[in-house]
């Protein structure tokens, strides 16, 4: 079983990353999608 | 402000536009390219950053590349736009200048065909609820709660899917278990029929029976073997001891044979040695005493020699003192020393005599220790030792045949308690058909029984799904975590905007005096945005009883006042075709109020103006557009 308290999302990092992914891409949507997944999945962020 | 525009929209070919600043009207019949050159404009305005089936369109049909060159307060801007395959790719050079730092494509731009205005012409509420999401940075939280919401469904469906698949799997084993525990308990049924019928028990008691008789002859026979064994013994012992004794007793016999017959010779022989050993003693006795003698005389002989041999270099005799005569004193010498030498010889023979005597007297002393030991045997002894010998050897002879008989009835015995163990032994054997059918039960039974038990382990291990399902629970989990994030966030960013552009609307109020309204706000309802309006007259109205103007007022308000709120500093504002009504005199005052506080106000319409010209003085006027 994963540990979610092991790996805590950082939201203000996220938030970062989302935004910036939403005003640099043309169509930022995959890209969001993949970021909150690797948040999720605990791969990322 | 200049614009050359290449193969932009309906634009095919080469443009070249320019503008004076503050308001420009292009009015021209439909298709001649007034929203292409907007929609140049437009491009530069939204910082190039436009969604890709826009962009498609952006390009004129069947043209390689375009672009747009923009000459604003002295600084060139220029947009080149590409098609590579079914994709127009954008590359641009100063649009990311501080002029356009928002990507304002909703808020510089009013257009028949945005959300606002199409949500008030049509009372859409939402097509409203998505532009006000648009105009600030609600829409991006919109956009990421949407995806977290899409991830979260999609994690929770796929949790869904495993915890079939898990229970799935669970109850496979659980239905499995079931039956064969029923199967198990019909078996054990059977079993148990056949083992408490009275023909199985009758057969059981016998067998037991059966048993028992074995155990008690086998015991017996065991018992009778032991006593073959000892009996065995025993006579082998004695056949034994009859051989060493028969023996024995001979020898005894012969040395009493011996002894009688020696015993005169014995006798006879003691005797004469006595008497030789006395003779001899005798004449040892002699021969010293005459070896004596002549050791004296040699004695004497040896002085005279000496006195001689002293006279033999004399003259006179010491004694006498005579004159000596030295041929007589050496023939006196030489006679001596030949009659010393004569006896010298003389008794080492009489020495070697006696030695010789000697060695006899010894052996015959050896002959006659011999001789009194032999006569020392007592007779007695030997007959007495022959007695029990005797009586031994006849009691241990005269007690095998019983012996052996006994051990012959012995042997007979055992066969006969072989045979009765081999008979109830075969009769044991003998199959029975229940008892056979008992085993085959209970072989069932075992097996049934086992395969319960690794099914019950299994059960209990985590089945092929669990530990994803476990995953898949955590991930859900996280998606809420996060889904409820954004949604907080979205909720909180709206709230926010509800307040600060309703703020703004009650602040322009030049503007909604202007258009005649004394309010214009916005409202949450249902998780959908609803616009209020409140005309002049104190009179609340729903969008649909306002007039196709007044929408178009609205639309032109509320964008130009949260254009303001959010880029006050965007020098270009266009507006596409939503100015229809423009004949009513409200359009132009708020047309003039705009432009006023903006550099470049465009309009694009197909109709001609028909207003007061001196309201639209400065409006630079494209007849001929396109």
């Amino acid at each position: 079983m994963i540990n979610l308290e092991e790996k805590k999302i950082d939201f203000r990092k996220l938030d970062e990353e989302l935004i910036n992914i939403y005003n640099t891409n043309a169509r930022p949507n995959k890209a969001i999608e993949k970021k909150l997944k690797e948040a999720i999945l605990n791969n990322g962020n | 402000m200049e614009i050359e525009v290449k193969n932009i929209s309906g634009l095919r070919g080469t443009f070249n536009y320019s503008f004076d600043e503050g308001l420009s009207m292009l009015h021209a019949p439909n298709g001649s390219g007034k929203s292409s050159l907007l929609k140049a404009l437009h491009l530069v305005v939204s910082n190039a950053k436009l969604p890709q089936d826009i962009l498609n369109n952006y390009l004129t049909e069947k043209e390689i590349n375009g672009y747009v060159k923009l000459n604003l307060f002295n600084k060139e801007y220029e947009i080149q736009i590409q098609r590579k395959g079914d994709k127009v790719v954008i590359t641009y050079s100063n649009v990311e200048d501080d002029i356009f730092k928002f990507p304002s494509d909703v808020l510089s731009y009013v257009r028949a065909k945005s959300n606002l205005f199409q949500g008030i012409i049509n009372d859409d509420e939402s097509s409203i609820t998505s532009w006000f999401h648009q105009v600030t940075e609600v829409h991006k939280y919109e956009l990421f709660l949407e995806i977290a919401t899409r991830i979260l469904s999609e994690l929770k469906t796929k949790k869904d899917n495993l915890r079939k698949k898990v229970s799935k799997d669970v109850s496979r084993n659980r239905d499995q278990i079931n039956k064969l525990t029923v199967e198990a308990k019909e078996l054990s049924n059977e079993t148990d029929s056949i083992l408490n019928s009275e023909s199985y028990q009758l057969f059981m008691k016998e067998h037991s029976e059966k048993k028992d008789q074995i155990d008690k002859i086998r015991k017996s026979i065991k018992n009778l073997n032991n006593r073959k064994t000892t009996l065995s013994d025993e006579i082998f012992k004695d056949e034994e001891s009859v051989g060493s004794l028969k023996k024995h007793l001979e020898d005894i016999k012969k040395q009493i044979q011996i002894y009688d017959d020696n015993l005169p010779i014995k006798q006879e022989k003691l005797r004469k040695n006595e008497k030789k050993r006395d003779e001899l003693e005798e004449d040892l006795d002699k021969i010293k005493k005459n070896r004596l003698e002549i050791q004296e005389k040699l004695n004497l002989e040896r002085k005279q020699l000496k006195d001689n041999e002293d006279l033999i270099n004399r003259e006179t005799c010491p004694k006498c003192h005579q004159r000596l005569d030295p041929i007589l004193i050496k023939d006196f010498v030489a006679k001596g020393r030949s009659q010393v030498k004569k006896l010298e010889t003389k008794i080492k023979e009489f020495k070697t005599n006696e030695r010789e005597i000697s060695n006899e007297i010894s052996n015959i002393e050896d002959e006659l220790i011999e001789l009194t030991n032999f006569l020392k045997i007592n007779r007695e002894k030997l007959n007495k030792e022959k007695l029990n010998k005797e009586n031994d050897f006849s009691k241990r002879k005269n007690g095998l045949p019983d012996k052996k008989k006994r051990k012959k009835a012995l042997v007979s015995e055992i066969e006969l308690k072989n045979k009765e163990l081999l008979g109830i032994q075969q009769s044991l054997a003998e199959e029975n058909p229940q008892q056979n059918e008992v085993f085959k039960l209970q072989g069932e039974l075992n097996s049934k029984s086992q395969l319960i038990t690794k099914l019950e382990e299994d059960l209990e291990l985590s089945s092929e799904y669990q530990l994803e399902y476990i995953k898949a629970e955590g991930y859900v989990k996280r998606a809420e975590e996060v889904h409820d994030n954004y949604s907080e966030k979205f909720k909180h960013l709206s709230t926010e905007t509800f307040k600060r552009i309703n703020g703004a609307l009650m602040e322009s109020f030049e503007l909604l005096e202007l258009a005649k309204f004394k309010k214009i706000i916005f409202e949450e309802k249902d998780n959908k945005v609803i616009l209020e309006i409140q005309r002049d007259n104190d009179v609340y109205t729903s969008l649909e009883k306002l007039s196709g103007a007044e929408k178009s007022l609205i639309t032109l308000i509320i964008t130009w006042v949260v254009k303001q709120m959010v880029i006050p500093d965007e020098p270009i504002f266009l507006i596409d075709e939503v100015t229809t009504e423009m004949d009513d005199t409200r359009f132009q005052d708020i047309l003039n109020y705009i432009s006023e506080k903006t550099n470049y106000v465009i309009v694009a319409r197909h109709k001609p103006y028909k207003g007061k010209k001196e309201i639209l003085s400065q409006a630079h006027i494209i007849s001929t557009f396109a």
